[in-house]
């Protein structure tokens, strides 16, 4: 049966040998959560919302009571 | 047993009513005695406490002290590194790994005078929220050695729990700090991500890791996290935010304070035994004069879930190339919780990074605009013994270990910093406890309302009967 591209990924471009439980394993949870993660960012992430500023974000909304 | 807490041992060697060298030699025999059935010890260093020890009585008698700690053992979990030492992180793969720098925390620990006695157990690579480690072994919790202890920082909480030393560095990456604290019935403190500097710390994943301590009280937590915090050159992500006067600020007042207690999520999977406990620590805290206020949160699932990429990524990206040449020596548990972060890509790890301080100011907006401190469950369910989360149908095994982060893990996707206090006891005589969660570097606060409530409780002063 054909893989797909998520079953290749880690044997063929991470040099990580797995077996095909390991691989059936690990896509059963990534493949679910790459779809959350991308619904998640469709709706919500803006072109602005950049990585870098989260640390930002923190000090400025710091407690300093 | 009744130990002196950190704080107290602190001021009796000011004081001169004990020695270094009487406190050390005590940590290490009580290491010696109760280490091996609670299997906390990594490392025992006790030729080099004790000669540190002497130097700390020596300077002390010289009017020479040399901070807040001076002259205390402290002991902490096993990936703090220490020059020329094994830092073996729990795992197969780094058993024989000689580090060659110490952590920032430990040295600034070690400025201010604490004696390092030696590293603590802890689960393999801060894998598991359990203690589990396949390798060296579980983990005893001193309250019932059939129980787990809580991990990652497992050792922390067994050996700060049975008096062989009075605090710890642990660190928290999903609860990893918190869950041993509260499941030991110690007070445990996640600082917001990067008030304490993570160099020379092996990373599970660097936008989760926190370090923080763990000890009997919030004010030894005050104590620690004073000298710990603050600015580094060696971690350029650590905050530059001035350090509070930490343990200045207890002043037992809680007048006034606002807290937040969430309706759903949360409260999902309590246990009615943990509940009780629960309600009874919000009593309390009314009773010292603080308001509650009814929230909601946010969609936890969704945070849950990028917390989990996250990690799953970074970690993956850390260990890929042992997962390629030493696959074997990693236990099942921890490579399968590795292995799915070789599966997204990496538009999905930047899109989840993106989300965050939208998402963080979604959560402080929802739980925390009319509130000072969250009032959470630390772990929903009765300490589980170590046979509930190892043996029996996978399915039951991932359940009972994916409830014990259920009111944790997300906390670190959000950056903020939380507390865990102890609140009761299950059925079962293991301690219970609460978490409070507050804005990005509320951590006076959350020291502060700590503090009053054990100022009026005394939950933090039982101590397990070994």
């Amino acid at each position: 049966m054909p893989k797909t591209a998520l079953e290749l990924i880690a044997p063929e471009l991470q040099g990580v040998a797995l077996s095909e439980a390991d691989i059936a394993r690990a896509v059963n949870l990534a493949a679910p959560t790459n779809q959350k993660v991308k619904e998640a960012a469709d709706a919500r992430l803006r072109f602005e919302d950049e990585p870098a500023g989260y640390l930002a974000f923190l000090e400025a909304e710091a407690d300093d009571a | 047993m009744n130990p002196m807490t950190l704080t107290e041992a602190a001021a009796a060697v000011a004081r001169g009513e004990t020695t270094s060298v009487e406190l050390t030699s005590a940590a290490i025999e009580r290491a010696k005695k109760l280490g091996p059935a609670l299997n906390c010890i990594a490392a025992l260093d006790a030729e080099e406490a004790l000669a540190a020890a002497e130097k700390a009585d020596r300077d002390r008698n010289a009017g020479k002290a040399a901070g807040k700690l001076h002259g205390v053992p402290l002991a902490h979990k096993d990936l703090f590194y220490r020059k020329g030492k094994v830092v073996a992180c729990g795992s197969k793969i780094r058993k024989d790994f000689v580090a060659s720098t110490t952590a920032t925390a430990l040295k600034r620990l070690e400025a201010a005078g604490a004696i390092t006695v030696g590293a603590l157990h802890m689960a393999e690579f801060a894998f598991s929220p359990t203690g589990y480690n396949e390798h060296y072994g579980h983990v005893r919790n001193p309250w019932n050695t059939s129980h787990v202890p809580g991990g990652s920082s497992s050792g922390s909480g067994a050996a700060v729990a049975a008096g062989i030393v009075s605090g710890s560095l642990g660190t928290d990456t999903g609860g990893s700090l918190r869950h041993p604290a509260a499941m030991c019935g110690l007070t445990g403190l996640k600082p917001t991500l990067t008030r304490v500097s993570r160099a020379g710390v092996m990373p599970l994943s660097h936008s989760l890791d926190c370090v923080g301590p763990l000890a009997r009280t919030a004010r030894d937590c005050a104590r620690l996290m004073e000298v710990v915090a603050g600015a580094d050159p060696g971690d350029p992500t650590a905050s530059g935010r001035p350090v509070p006067r930490y343990e200045a600020a207890l002043d037992g007042n809680a007048k006034g304070l606002r807290v937040a207690v969430p309706r759903a999520y949360y409260y999902d999977a309590v246990a009615p035994e943990i509940k009780k406990c629960l309600d009874e620590s919000l009593a309390a805290l009314r009773g010292i004069g603080a308001s509650l206020v009814q929230v909601e949160v946010p969609d936890m699932g969704l945070i849950n879930t990028l917390a989990h990429v996250l990690m799953a990524v970074e970690a993956a990206t850390i260990h890929r190339k042992w997962l390629a040449t030493r696959r074997d020596d990693y236990a099942d548990q921890v490579r399968s919780r590795i292995e799915p972060g070789l599966f997204y890509p990496a538009t999905r790890y930047c899109e989840a990074l993106g989300m965050r301080a939208a998402l963080t100011r979604e959560y402080l907006d929802k739980a925390l605009k009319n509130a000072d401190v969250l009032h959470l469950p630390a772990i929903p369910i009765p300490v589980p013994t170590i046979e509930e989360t190892t043996k029996g149908s996978p399915a039951d095994v991932a359940r009972v270990i994916g409830t014990v982060g259920h009111c944790t893990r997300g906390i670190n996707y959000l950056g903020l910093p939380a507390i865990t206090v102890p609140c009761g006891f299950d059925s079962r005589g293991l301690p219970v406890a609460f978490q409070l969660v507050g804005r990005p570097f509320a951590e006076a606060r959350l020291l502060r309302a700590s503090d009053a409530y054990q100022r009026v409780t005394d939950w933090h002063k039982r101590t397990p009967a070994l």
